[in-house]
């Protein structure tokens, strides 16, 4: 009895020492727009991601849900505009929450997803009257099916490449975070040894005592 | 009577003529950058620094020459901001400001490597290298890493959102190595001069590192702390006189407490 007494006591103060519960975690999240898209990343404090959580994409406005987005494993996101966002020139707010009180949001002002769509829209217009131009030179064929060929592609091309290039942007944006180093590994190590050997030492204790 | 009021007048002027010539030895040197905050929310993506050479609880300025280096570090990038100092007047004297704007999150730290500052004074080079941080869009990571610099104060204590009344803990580098017994200068950048020291020695206060470069100091009032810990480089600069003078490196951090 005195023994399981013992145990428990040293057990309970040795799971001071262990992080206990996220409750200390900060979440947050940060998002910005490419083209037509939004790109974002959710983290606690100390880097660390939340996976496979919800974001819902609001009118900032009235609170309304536009949208909601699962982030993947490394606590990222994307998504297109919503089509009623770009029409209505809403202001978007991100809103992460994984629960226990942790809870964060992002603005994205319309003035700012916008520019960089009407980016892609101003260099879309450039191209079609590029295209136009050129195609106005090929008058023995039809006009009209030049262009919306080379739109077609051009839309096929740009939307392959984003897709291909999403995990190289979130690449690059990756932030630096440590994994344990060579000091956690041995402190964990000596940690188990310490509490192996505090049990040894009860244990041959125990069996003196009995003795 | 005459005779005795010249005396209290002379006494007076000695008196003050004393205190300016003590209090002016009591002064230390301090690098300076100082940020226009110490975090950046989605509605407030950019930050101006100011960088001077200064004794920053008297509000005394010195002339710093345009910084040898001034660039900022994050996730273990380097952007260049040499370019982008402009000269301004930082306690009447010449200095430096720099407008960044911050697009991602990340703890952002400012450095500025100065030139060589002569200071005849004390028969000394005075380099001081010196940091500061800004931490944006709720990002915390990167905060206690070394930056490399030749040397360098690393916070224990997360830099920014403090207290007064918060203890600082850092670790004093050179060349990357703790420095143990460094000794390590304290003032609080006393901006509008309302803070009145009791005395000289208040003005700049004094720690030292234990055997593993640390040192931990509560800073009791809000506002903008720096900390020089101060070495003899190994090598030496010629003087105006064409002789080897010494030179002091300083590491210095600026954190802010509210």
């Amino acid at each position: 009895m005195n023994f399981f007494v013992k145990m428990y006591s040293i057990l309970f103060f040795l799971s001071l020492f262990f992080p206990v519960g996220a409750d200390a975690h900060r979440l947050r999240i940060f998002a910005w727009s490419e083209g037509n898209k939004i790109l974002g990343e959710t983290a606690f404090s100390g880097g660390r991601t939340p996976k496979d959580v919800q974001v819902s994409v609001r009118d900032a406005a009235t609170d309304l849900i536009l949208l909601t987005v699962q982030t993947d494993k490394e606590g990222r996101f994307s998504f297109l505009i919503p089509q009623k966002a770009k029409q209505e020139r809403l202001d978007i707010l991100l809103v992460v929450n994984t629960g226990e009180g942790h809870r964060a949001e992002w603005p994205l002002p319309a003035s700012e997803y916008l520019a960089s769509s009407i980016v892609v829209n101003k260099e879309n217009t450039l191209l079609r009257q590029k295209s136009v131009q050129f195609t106005s030179t090929v008058t023995k064929l039809d006009k009209a099916a030049i262009v919306l060929t080379e739109e077609r592609i051009r839309i096929i091309v740009a939307e392959e490449l984003d897709k291909q290039l999403v995990p190289v942007k979130h690449l690059l944006s990756e932030q630096k975070q440590d994994g344990p180093g060579l000091q956690d590994i041995l402190g964990g190590i000596g940690y188990i040894l310490g509490i192996a050997g505090l049990l040894a030492w009860i244990k041959a204790k125990k069996q003196q005592g009995g003795t | 009577m005459r005779p005795l009021k010249n005396l209290t007048l002379v006494s007076g002027v000695f008196a003050s003529l004393t205190w300016l010539l003590v209090s002016g030895t009591a002064l230390a040197h301090f690098g300076m950058v100082i940020p226009s905050k110490t975090f950046l929310t989605a509605q407030d993506k950019n930050v101006q620094l100011t960088l001077s050479f200064s004794h920053p609880f008297a509000g005394t300025g010195m002339e710093l020459v345009k910084p040898d280096k001034f660039y900022m570090l994050s996730n273990g990038k380097s952007t260049e901001l040499h370019s982008t100092l402009q000269p301004v007047k930082v306690m009447e004297h010449q200095g430096w400001q720099s407008d960044v704007h911050i697009k991602r999150p990340g703890v952002y730290w400012f450095v500025m490597e100065p030139t060589p500052f002569w200071e005849p004074a004390e028969d000394v080079f005075i380099i001081h290298y010196t940091k500061t941080v800004v931490a944006a869009f709720g990002d915390d990571t990167g905060w206690d890493l070394p930056l490399g610099l030749t040397t360098e104060i690393v916070p224990l204590l997360r830099p920014f959102g403090n207290y007064a009344g918060n203890s600082f803990t850092g670790q004093v580098l050179l060349k990357g190595k703790p420095v143990p017994d460094c000794e390590v200068e304290v003032e609080l950048y006393n901006r509008d001069g309302k803070v009145k020291a009791p005395s000289e020695y208040h003005i700049t206060q004094v720690i030292k590192t234990d055997s593993n470069g640390v040192f931990t100091f509560t800073c009791p009032l809000p506002g903008w702390w720096g900390f020089a810990a101060l070495n003899s480089a190994d090598y030496t600069l010629k003087g105006p006189n064409g002789m080897d003078k010494e030179v002091e490196l300083g590491a210095v951090l600026w954190i802010y407490f509210d």
